[in-house]
């Protein structure tokens, strides 16, 4: 099953990466909230804008680190609850009475 | 591994990143207040609930960190969508309520939406309330009462973990195109502009929602193979021999 949704994301990824990149032009691939919701907004007349600006790439540069920084807690935590704590015993009444609490 | 693949995966998105939440300038003063109150009133519920529940089993804390930080990578990640041309992301909560149940999940997708707002500037401080209730709540409550639904269905893990994470992007998208036709209905009413905007939604979440119950189903799956013990109670209590 894990082999199987890291396949399906990894070709999602490198799929909707090639599309992006043979059909890449201005309008396409905009965000959904630009394409749709500010769309609707400005035809109501509201003027959707930011908090702040982050200007050429230091958009790309805050989310890539953003993101960097939770994938790699993503992975700290996986680890430390998942694959340091392995319970092969699925759905057993010991598992069953310890979640109880919760 | 799976967050240095994740992290990995968003080197493969195209540059325009955008979120999809509602940002500051769209909802009047009235609306964003209405939402603020809902948005607090709920909170203020639902840290009492996980402040009780993280006293009760201290190691939760450390799901709680992992759904958080989860929720965060999984809604900045925006992901193409062929059919309309555009960029979306999912909302991850789903995932977040099988590990944490509703009060974790929801404190877990406000903390998300206000460092995506503050650091980010996806989304707003005076739409953060409405944000919130739409993702946060809406979409937390709805997964739950899927668990909750199909709890005594002898239906596998993966396809409860699936449908919870189809309804909870439908219905967090479902939220804020109400939100949008409640604020914006000047003159016209609300519901018709609310058909609208959801017509203009359903290209990009339709498949985006199925790919949200694909991605609920492989971590809730993964999570249940390994430790079980870290569903809540809501998931195992029927669940016992059915993904042995």
């Amino acid at each position: 099953m894990k082999k199987w949704c890291l396949l399906l994301l990894l070709i999602l990824s490198l799929g909707s990466s090639a599309i992006a990149k043979t059909e890449h032009s201005e309008e396409k691939w905009r965000g959904f909230d630009e394409a749709v919701i500010e769309r609707i907004a400005e035809e109501k007349g509201k003027k959707p804008y930011g908090l702040f600006s982050l200007e050429g790439d230091l958009e790309l540069f805050a989310f890539a680190l953003l993101s960097g920084i939770a994938g790699l807690l993503v992975g700290y935590y996986w680890r430390k609850l998942i694959s340091e704590n392995r319970d092969a015993s699925c759905f057993t009444e010991r598992t069953l009475s310890s979640s109880k609490g919760s | 591994m799976l967050g240095l693949f994740l992290g990995g995966l968003y080197l493969f998105v195209p540059r325009e990143l955008y979120a999809m939440h509602i940002s500051e300038g769209i909802l009047s003063l009235n609306w964003a207040l209405l939402w603020w109150a809902i948005a607090i009133l709920t909170l203020g519920l639902a840290l009492r609930r996980l402040n009780f529940y993280l006293k009760e089993d201290p190691q939760r804390k450390a799901v709680f960190a992992f759904v958080t930080a989860f929720v965060f990578l999984v809604s900045v990640i925006p992901i193409p969508v062929p059919f309309a041309g555009t960029c979306s992301h999912p909302v991850g909560v789903a995932a977040g309520v099988f590990l944490l149940g509703l009060s974790g999940s929801i404190v877990a997708g406000f903390i998300v939406l206000l460092l995506q707002a503050l650091l980010l500037a996806h989304g707003g401080l005076s739409s953060l309330g409405a944000n919130t209730v739409a993702m946060a709540v809406v979409g937390s409550l709805s997964a739950y009462l899927v668990i909750l639904i199909f709890s005594r269905a002898f239906i596998p893990l993966y396809m409860k973990a699936f449908l919870s994470g189809v309804i909870a992007d439908w219905a967090t998208y479902g939220v804020t195109a109400l939100q949008l036709a409640l604020a914006l209905s000047e003159g016209e009413p609300w519901g018709s502009l609310w058909v609208k905007i959801l017509l203009a939604f359903t290209p990009t979440q339709v498949p985006l929602g199925l790919l949200e119950g694909v991605i609920t189903a492989g971590v809730v799956t993964a999570i249940a193979k390994r430790r079980s013990n870290l569903l809540i109670t809501e998931v195992l209590k029927f669940q016992e021999g059915v993904t042995k």
